[in-house]
């Protein structure tokens, strides 16, 4: 009995020098790029590495903000497990659908139209951020999260454009001879 | 005679030409683009989120659980830059709402929940500075990989504060150091 006793105490010194057990939670990102210039039009996709160095797998993220939002498209949280280091960074991927943003001036109908782009550049500015899905949790207090934010400037390109005006001509030429045609057969009956 | 002559010249002419290619100087673009990387994580106590207990209308400055229970009293909420970046970091801090009840829709304001950071553990103190849904940056900034952002959190609950759990999210946001939030 007595054995068991100091057996029983012995474990429980043990147990109370045990060092804490801390697990961290968190999510990193590696990035090389904060600014890409994009044509407009165009689909443009940036790859960054999503890491986890700390203790627990997370479900790992990208999403943009600001001007970016709107016009992102980013992959579905995919597993981070604990423990990958920086060099062995997940490659995500975030895309960007650029819209027209230049004006163009249409001689007709939104055809023969030319650009001069004398307008300031268009740039679309944000963030882009590496996070990871929350757990819930009860009774008063907060739900807490961690994430990072990377800026990203998107500069869009004008390409300037002279009005095509040649199938313009031909058309006028077209319609220039069939008259002719007209004519001359109405002369020849 | 001849001969020699040109044979000599020759010899001149082709020393004078290696001289003259092994002097000039060949150069080339070098460049190179080195990555930037950053991990940050919450601490076990902050991950399982910020608790305030079971609380009396009209008390204010309530502790969260963790505020003072490391060795020392320090603070076990912490925000954890890894050694695995290359970065310095900005810690800001937000939340997605005021405390709102479960089932219900009565809200404890932001203005009652405050909180304060420091790179020690035992220096964040009161006053607080109010939460809001906006992000905001922190006094916790240029934080070095391998170091951590303390944090303590106290509420105030009004008189007559409608009883039930009241949640919502806080959310820790790093930028490179001198970033905006």
């Amino acid at each position: 009995m007595q054995k068991f006793l100091l057996s029983l105490l012995l474990f429980i010194i043990w147990l109370a020098f045990l060092p804490i057990v801390e697990a961290t939670v968190g999510v990193g990102i590696k990035w090389k790029t904060e600014s890409e210039i994009v044509k407009e039009g165009s689909r443009v996709c940036i790859t960054y590495g999503l890491y986890n160095p700390f203790d627990e797998d997370v479900m790992g993220f990208l999403k943009a903000t600001r001007d970016l939002e709107n016009i992102s498209e980013a992959e579905e949280p995919k597993l981070i497990p604990a423990g990958t280091d920086s060099e062995h960074a997940i490659p995500t991927q975030i895309c960007f659908t650029i819209p027209k943003v230049y004006k163009e001036d249409c001689l007709l109908f939104g055809y023969f139209c030319e650009r001069k782009c004398e307008e300031e550049q268009v740039v679309f500015e944000g963030e882009v951020v590496a996070a990871y899905q929350l757990k819930g949790m009860e009774g008063t207090g907060s739900v807490t999260g961690s994430s990072f934010a990377v800026p990203l400037r998107l500069l869009v390109e004008c390409e300037p454009m002279k009005r095509n005006l040649t199938p313009l001509y031909f058309l006028i030429a077209l319609v220039v001879l069939l008259i002719l045609s007209i004519i001359l057969r109405k002369r020849i009956k | 005679m001849i001969k020699e002559i040109v044979i000599e010249l020759a010899s001149i002419l082709l020393l004078a030409l290696t001289l003259v290619s092994a002097q000039q100087e060949q150069t080339t673009i070098s460049n190179v683009t080195v990555n930037k990387y950053v991990a940050i994580g919450l601490s076990t106590n902050l991950t399982e989120g910020i608790l305030f207990g079971t609380l009396d209308p009209g008390t204010s400055d309530n502790n969260a659980t963790h505020n003072y229970d490391g060795p020392g009293g320090e603070t076990t909420y912490w925000v954890a830059i890894s050694s695995d970046s290359n970065v310095n970091v900005d810690i800001c801090i937000k939340d997605n709402a005021p405390l709102t009840r479960s089932g219900g829709s009565e809200t404890i304001p932001n203005s009652n929940y405050t909180w304060n950071c420091s790179t020690s553990a035992t220096a964040p103190a009161l006053p607080g500075t109010a939460i809001s849904t906006s992000y905001a940056k922190t006094d916790c900034t240029g934080i070095g990989g391998g170091n951590n952002a303390y944090f303590r959190f106290w509420l105030d609950i009004p008189a007559g504060q409608v009883p039930g759990d009241y949640n919502n999210t806080v959310y820790f946001k790093g930028v490179e150091a001198g970033q905006s939030c």
